[in-house]
């Protein structure tokens, strides 16, 4: 099965970061780039989920629609239950207000505060193994 | 302490008799039991009172005959107890008065004694129980002023109110200097005078539900100048009678104390909202510096681009210098008065 991943930051520059670590490890891999909410949850609904993995490293703090608002529209449309979508949240937050409501979305594989290091996304490219 | 009076052959004692014969009896009598009695001898009323005007010196005890010259009877008992101030008397009267004297004990006066019964023994026996009759009024009078002085010295302002009405009934120093009102004011208002009238049901039920646990609440009082200030009430009902009871109220001036709490509760507020600051503001570029440096290490020196990054770096490095700058600022601000 083939995977795909969703990087949704509105800093392109970590994005950047991210996207060249899983390039030097996965150079395949398609890499699609989301800045808020509403525009990642349109380009999830327009993958084919059912026939690939579908990895999305999500960040919280977004201008515009954020990354709550992302997790709650996949409640709304069920795409908490698809077992080929794994949802990684990757946030500069510490804090613990933050880290609270993320353990309320019991479906989430990990969350991990910035910076991430090659070995971490070794591990998120892992899981579809 | 009840101090009886120990210098006993010391006293101090008028005679206010107009017959030779009996003052020279009685003043021998004295002298048998009190050795050293210092005896003063007034005939009539206006000398005794001339006396009592020029002179302040203390007089243990005052012996009154019934009948004087210008003035007797009961009119003579009260304009003596009118000049005499708390000094025992004790009268002496004829057989044919003995209604008049226990007339005059109703008035004020300590004892009577029968003239044709008069003997050292019982003159001494009366003498002694008027004075100690005497020490233990004033230590009841003294107590009871000190009970007073609680009240009306308390640094709280205190209020005491009629129960049922809530009239006020009295009220201390510290009610009157932190309200404005005079005392005269005061008893002319009722309790609930002092409240906004949306407040007024709020006491009422306070006061007469009694309960134990909740008799301290919020209030708002008017004062006189019309500012309002925010209390804390404290309710004790005490017995003043069989039927009768007052209310006691404590009013604590809590609006300093709120204000301050107001003011811990914003600079709470702005700690939080550094907190959060730090949260996610600051570890923004702080992630993508780490990160960079990350991507740079991987690739060991091999990275495209490398100038690229350094200039990342450097725009995410003054980035993070404005957010600390930032901070700083804020928290110099912190601004003790919650007025703004």
């Amino acid at each position: 099965m083939k995977k795909e991943i969703i990087i949704i930051d509105d800093d392109p520059i970590y994005s950047l970061v991210v996207s060249k670590m899983i390039h030097k490890l996965e150079p395949n891999t398609p890499i699609h780039f989301s800045t808020n909410g509403l525009d990642a949850i349109q380009k999830l609904e327009n993958m084919s989920f059912f026939r690939n993995h579908i990895l999305l490293l999500l960040d919280i703090n977004m201008e515009h629609q954020d990354g709550w608002y992302f997790l709650d529209s996949m409640q709304t449309k069920g795409y908490q239950l698809i077992p080929n979508i794994h949802t990684f949240i990757i946030t500069s937050s510490t804090d613990t207000s933050d880290i609270k409501k993320i353990e309320k979305y019991s479906w989430i594989k990990k969350y991990l505060h910035k910076p991430i290091y090659i070995k971490d996304v070794m591990e998120f490219l892992s899981v579809t193994e | 302490m009840v101090k009886i009076v120990d210098n006993l052959e010391h006293l101090s004692i008028l005679i206010i008799e107009d017959n030779i014969g009996d003052f020279i009896l009685v003043e021998d009598y004295l002298l048998e039991k009190f050795k050293y009695a210092h005896i003063e001898h007034f005939v009539d009323f206006e000398n005794t009172k001339t006396f009592f005007e020029n002179n302040n010196k203390n007089l243990d005890l005052i012996l009154l005959d019934l009948h004087l010259p210008s003035l007797s009877g009961i009119e003579l008992v009260k304009n003596i107890l009118k000049i005499m101030g708390n000094i025992p008397i004790i009268i002496l009267t004829g057989y044919s008065d003995i209604a008049l004297a226990e007339k005059s004990i109703q008035l004020g006066v300590y004892d009577f004694l029968i003239k044709d019964e008069l003997n050292p023994n019982l003159l001494q026996k009366s003498i002694h129980f008027a004075l100690n009759r005497k020490s233990f009024i004033s230590q009841i009078e003294n107590e009871r002023i000190k009970f007073e002085n609680l009240f009306h010295l308390s640094p709280q302002p205190m209020l005491l109110l009629n129960y049922g009405d809530l009239k006020i009934l009295d009220a201390n120093y510290a009610a009157i200097e932190k309200y404005g009102f005079k005392l005269a004011e005061f008893l002319n208002m009722s309790f609930l005078d002092l409240h906004p009238t949306n407040e007024e049901t709020m006491v009422t039920n306070l006061i007469f539900e009694k309960t134990q646990d909740e008799n301290s609440k919020i209030f708002t009082h008017i004062l006189k100048n019309t500012n309002t200030i925010h209390v804390e009430l404290y309710f004790k009902e005490v017995a003043v009678s069989k039927e009768k009871n007052n209310i006691i109220v404590q009013s604590n001036d809590i609006t300093q104390r709120l204000k301050h709490l107001q003011t811990i509760v914003s600079q709470n507020k702005k700690l939080k909202d550094i907190a959060w600051t730090q949260s996610h503001v600051v570890r923004a570029p702080l992630a993508r510096i780490l990160g960079i440096i990350n991507l740079i290490e991987e690739e060991k020196g091999n990275l495209e681009n490398l100038l690229f990054w350094l200039e990342q770096l450097k725009v995410s490095s003054n980035e993070m210098d404005e957010i600390v700058r930032k901070i700083i600022e804020d928290t110099r601000n912190f601004d003790l008065n919650i007025e703004s």
